[in-house]
């Protein structure tokens, strides 16, 4: 079972979807390979959703731990990365409905009282830009911009990871955007007809 | 009205927007005489490229061992509960093509016996939005009633009502882009409801 094929190529050079693959086959070195080559946008993905390093770094570990077991399911003809997200996000929510059972804290509120280097980051332009976004969108809104823009998913993939269809992920992202658009910029954001020259109108 | 343009403009724009797709050529047009649309476009776009790069600029590197302390982990499980082998992809296929008979042996003769329950006499007319607008989520809504679609979507109903008449202003956008010409609507030209 913890025998790698003896078959070339090498693990190193194989797509996530074929080390996956070779990981239904047994091979626990194509696994390792896969924890490498994802384990930095995991916990990324989680501290983001989470708002807590620790806990993504736990959540990481047992999200591998929850693929591997459950390797036998996936489907090679589909992408690894949206399996394995959604295996995070699943972790990741039953993680939040778990430790809201017992503190009564939103994930938001954890950061602010958590981390103490966030008087720091709120003085970072640019790390202020996700922190906004956290602070201002509802879970779901974040969540696509997450997977959208912090992972670069498409839209397809976005939608598979939330376990939704495209259209809502187009409205969660547009109502997302336009939400953060109207922080940066209060004039674009507002509705067209309020924003025509009045001596166009008929 | 030139809002209506502008409305329509901003829809073809976000939804370019999500799938990082050029402009169109009317849209261009468009954005070169109107001043809102350009600013929103500017904006938009500014605030995905900032956030796509300030993901990348802030991903930090996981703690050195815990790639080590998840195989070890993962190790374990391996000698303890030893991974089921994975069906052969014939068996999978067999399998569903089986269950897809034997649900639509059950299910039909139910659905040819069956008439389908009268709509809530509240839904009724938003029903007919719905086939009117023909939106891929607005089908979910026949089964059900507004206010269990609402709550699924973590929505708030008037915000959904306002979203499903936005779809149908949508169909009626696609039938102006084929049969009115584009020079009509780059001008402005009203499209009255
Ligand atoms: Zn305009």
């Amino acid at each position: 079972m913890l025998e790698a094929p003896s078959a070339d190529p090498k693990p190193v050079e194989l797509s996530a979807e074929e080390l996956a693959l070779r990981c239904q086959e047994g091979c626990l070195e194509s696994f390792e390979h896969l924890v490498h080559q994802f384990e930095q946008r995991i916990v990324n993905f989680l501290n983001k959703m989470l708002g807590c390093r620790q806990d993504a770094e736990d959540l990481a570990q047992e999200t591998f731990i929850k693929a591997y077991k459950n390797i036998h399911r996936f489907d090679p003809q589909y992408k690894f990365t949206t399996w394995l997200f959604t295996i995070a996000k699943r972790t990741a929510m039953n993680h939040y409905r778990s430790a809201r059972a017992t503190v009564e804290l939103t994930p938001e509120k954890e950061v602010d009282e958590r981390d103490p280097s966030l008087a720091l980051e709120e003085k970072d332009q640019a790390q202020s830009l996700w922190h906004k976004a956290r602070r201002l969108l509802k879970p779901s809104q974040f969540e696509a911009l997450w997977l959208r823009y912090g992972e670069g998913f498409s839209i397809g993939e976005t939608a598979k990871v939330m376990r939704t269809n495209e259209l809502r992920v187009r409205v969660l992202l547009h109502r997302a955007r336009t939400k953060m658009a109207k922080q940066l910029d209060p004039q674009a954001s507002r509705p067209s007809g309020k924003t025509e020259n009045p001596s166009r109108k008929p | 009205m030139k809002m209506i343009t502008c409305w329509f403009t901003k829809r073809e724009m976000a939804r370019r927007l999500d799938d990082e797709t050029p402009l169109p050529p009317p849209v261009q047009h468009h954005l070169r005489h109107c001043a809102p649309c350009q600013q929103f476009y500017g904006t938009q776009s500014r605030l995905t490229r900032q956030l796509s790069h300030e993901a990348r600029r802030q991903a930090t590197q996981p703690p050195p061992f815990l790639g080590t302390r998840i195989m070890a982990a993962v190790r374990q499980t391996a000698t303890t509960e030893p991974q089921p082998a994975a069906p052969p992809r014939w068996l999978w296929r067999t399998t569903l093509a089986v269950a897809a008979i034997v649900a639509a042996l059950t299910v039909l003769p139910h659905l040819v016996m069956q008439r389908p329950p009268p709509p809530h006499p509240s839904t009724q007319w938003f029903t007919k939005v719905i086939q009117l607008s023909g939106g891929e989520v607005l089908e979910q809504a026949t089964g059900q009633t507004i206010e269990e679609w609402s709550v699924s979507l973590d929505q708030p109903l008037e915000t959904e009502i306002a979203y499903v008449m936005n779809d149908a202003r949508s169909a009626i956008d696609s039938l102006a882009n084929r049969f009115i010409p584009e020079t009509l609507l780059t001008k402005g030209t009203t499209l009255n409801h």
